[in-house]
């Protein structure tokens, strides 16, 4: 899925539509590689999104309507920008707390001590 | 940073889709994000070509497709919880009606047909392919578990229309039931016991699955087999249809002795008017014994006219049942205002044998007694021995029986008149 040069896949695994979503809600229209390239950025390259990651699960979450898209012609080619709809918005609450309880739930669990 | 060239862009747009992307969505993505790629790496020193070629090897060996087939998968396993919550639904839905009717079959309560007919429907037409289009998607590269799938599927759909079609009494039924249950059992079977052998998780849940695989095609078997064997069953048919081509007969033999009579006797006013009395008594009943016959048949065949009841072969009705519809009809208060019932017929055979008596006094009426009579030393009356719980060619068989003595009643009426 990803191409983690830090994590293992099976550590991240699941935590891609929190991460999309998440900066979806931030920003308010993105396209695909504008998504690769933010997450990159925010990580340090630590998490890089492929493409057979990303757009796969762009489309399910415009089939499930979580997603709009609107396209913008840059010269000859198009360009399809992803918004949030009102049921994204609210999946993107709702994912972010989901994770959010799951670290503290880990924490607790494995003992970390908070990094400072 | 330099920005890609029209043609440069065509180029992409039509190696992508070289490559196998077939979905225009994706494909404006695919052309968008690669062009970024590009022109992100793109200077005056690189060659466009290179680049593109490099920006591939990013997407590995079957990129670009591997994208689309995940993005379908994601998109089919969309319905993924629809439909598996569809089939848990009509599994349990259809097994309930089925249950429940079966139960109210042996308590012999109405209704039961019809549920078992709309359980067994849902079963053949939601639960099975749902099940069978989910255990092939999750079923992956497996030659084996697909094949087994398709043999269960076709298998089980064979048994459960063929089981609708026998309550139905539609033709095909049993060839259906039992092609069904050879693949089960010599298709599914093997095949079944073979991958378990090869994958040893879940042994107790494989040994489950296999006894009741066989039990039950065991039991579909004997279910089949149960009722009259084949050779009394048509011996029994041939009575009940040589009981009508009998009766037909008798009513053209009687038909034309009357015209005999009636020339013969032209003087004889009285006796005239005597003969057709006992004519006009005769077909009366008659009348409504066919009536009645055709009623009945109509009840019972669902969707059949009375009209299209009086025509029908006797020998099509070989499946049917209706027996507590008809013991219902024929002999509870319910229906007693309903002009065909037990208990009028019996005043209509009374009223006849009255007739009989007066024309011709001193006649033997025996064959058309409607007392009570002894079955295994209990005291049944006429109308329940003759229509209670039984199946609608029994009754039929029966009906057609009183007609006979009614014509045998009749012609020793007319031998007496002459």
């Amino acid at each position: 899925m990803y191409i983690c040069p830090m994590y293992s896949s099976e550590l991240i695994k699941g935590t891609l539509k929190t991460v999309i979503l998440k900066l979806l809600s931030d920003t308010k229209q993105m396209y695909g590689y504008e998504i690769t390239q933010k997450v990159k950025e925010l990580t340090d390259s630590k998490i890089v999104i492929t493409e057979g990651a990303l757009y796969p699960l762009l489309h399910q979450l415009e089939a499930e309507g979580v997603v709009t898209t609107e396209t913008v012609n840059i010269g000859k080619r198009i360009r399809k920008y992803y918004t949030l709809t009102q049921t994204g918005n609210e999946r993107a609450k709702e994912k972010i707390y989901e994770f959010a309880d799951f670290i503290q739930t880990m924490n607790i669990l494995l003992d970390l001590k908070p990094s400072v | 940073m330099l920005s890609l060239t029209e043609e440069q862009i065509a180029f992409i747009e039509k190696d992508i889709r070289v490559r196998g992307i077939t979905s225009p969505d994706l494909s404006i993505d695919l052309l968008d994000h690669i062009c970024c790629l590009i022109e992100n790496e793109l200077d005056e020193y690189r060659n466009f070509e290179i680049v593109y070629q490099q920006t591939l090897l990013l997407f590995g060996e079957k990129g670009l497709k591997e994208i689309q087939d995940e993005t379908n998968r994601l998109l089919t396993f969309k319905h993924y919880y629809f439909m598996n919550s569809t089939m848990k639904i009509s599994g349990y839905v259809s097994s309930m009606l089925i249950l429940i009717g079966s139960f109210f079959k042996f308590q012999h309560w109405p209704g039961a047909n019809v549920m078992i007919v709309v359980g067994v429907f849902f079963l053949a037409t939601l639960f099975l392919p749902l099940l069978f289009i989910l255990k092939f998607k999750s079923t992956e590269e497996n030659n084996r578990s697909i094949v087994l799938s398709i043999i269960g599927f076709i298998s089980s759909l064979l048994i459960c229309v063929g089981i609708l079609f026998r309550i139905l009494h539609w033709p095909g039924a049993r060839i259906m039931i039992i092609i069904g249950c050879v693949l089960l059992l010599l298709g599914y079977l093997p095949i079944y016991i073979l991958s378990i052998y090869k994958n040893t998780t879940n042994k107790i849940n494989a040994t489950a699955t296999i006894i009741l695989i066989i039990a039950g095609v065991g039991l579909i078997v004997t279910e089949s087999g149960t009722g009259l064997s084949k050779t009394t069953s048509d011996s029994f048919w041939r009575g009940v249809t040589e009981s009508n081509d009998l009766l037909q007969y008798n009513k053209k033999v009687n038909h034309k002795t009357f015209e005999l009579m009636l020339v013969k006797q032209t003087t004889d006013t009285a006796k005239v008017l005597q003969i057709k009395e006992l004519q006009l008594a005769t077909d009366s009943l008659l009348k409504y014994t066919t009536k009645m016959k055709a009623y009945l048949i109509s009840i019972t065949e669902e969707g059949m006219s009375a009209a299209q009841a009086e025509k029908i072969n006797l020998d099509d009705l070989r499946n049917s049942g209706g027996g507590d519809q008809l013991t219902k009809r024929l002999l509870t208060v319910e229906y007693a205002s309903f002009s065909c019932t037990a208990p009028k017929l019996k005043a209509k055979i009374e009223g006849y044998k009255q007739t009989l008596a007066k024309l011709s006094p001193g006649i033997d009426l025996t064959n058309l007694n409607t007392n009570q009579i002894t079955v295994y030393g209990e005291q049944v009356s006429w109308e329940k021995s003759n229509f209670e719980k039984l199946p609608l060619p029994l009754v039929i068989f029966n009906i057609t029986r009183i007609e006979l003595a009614i014509l045998a009643a009749e012609t020793a009426a007319i031998q007496q008149l002459q």
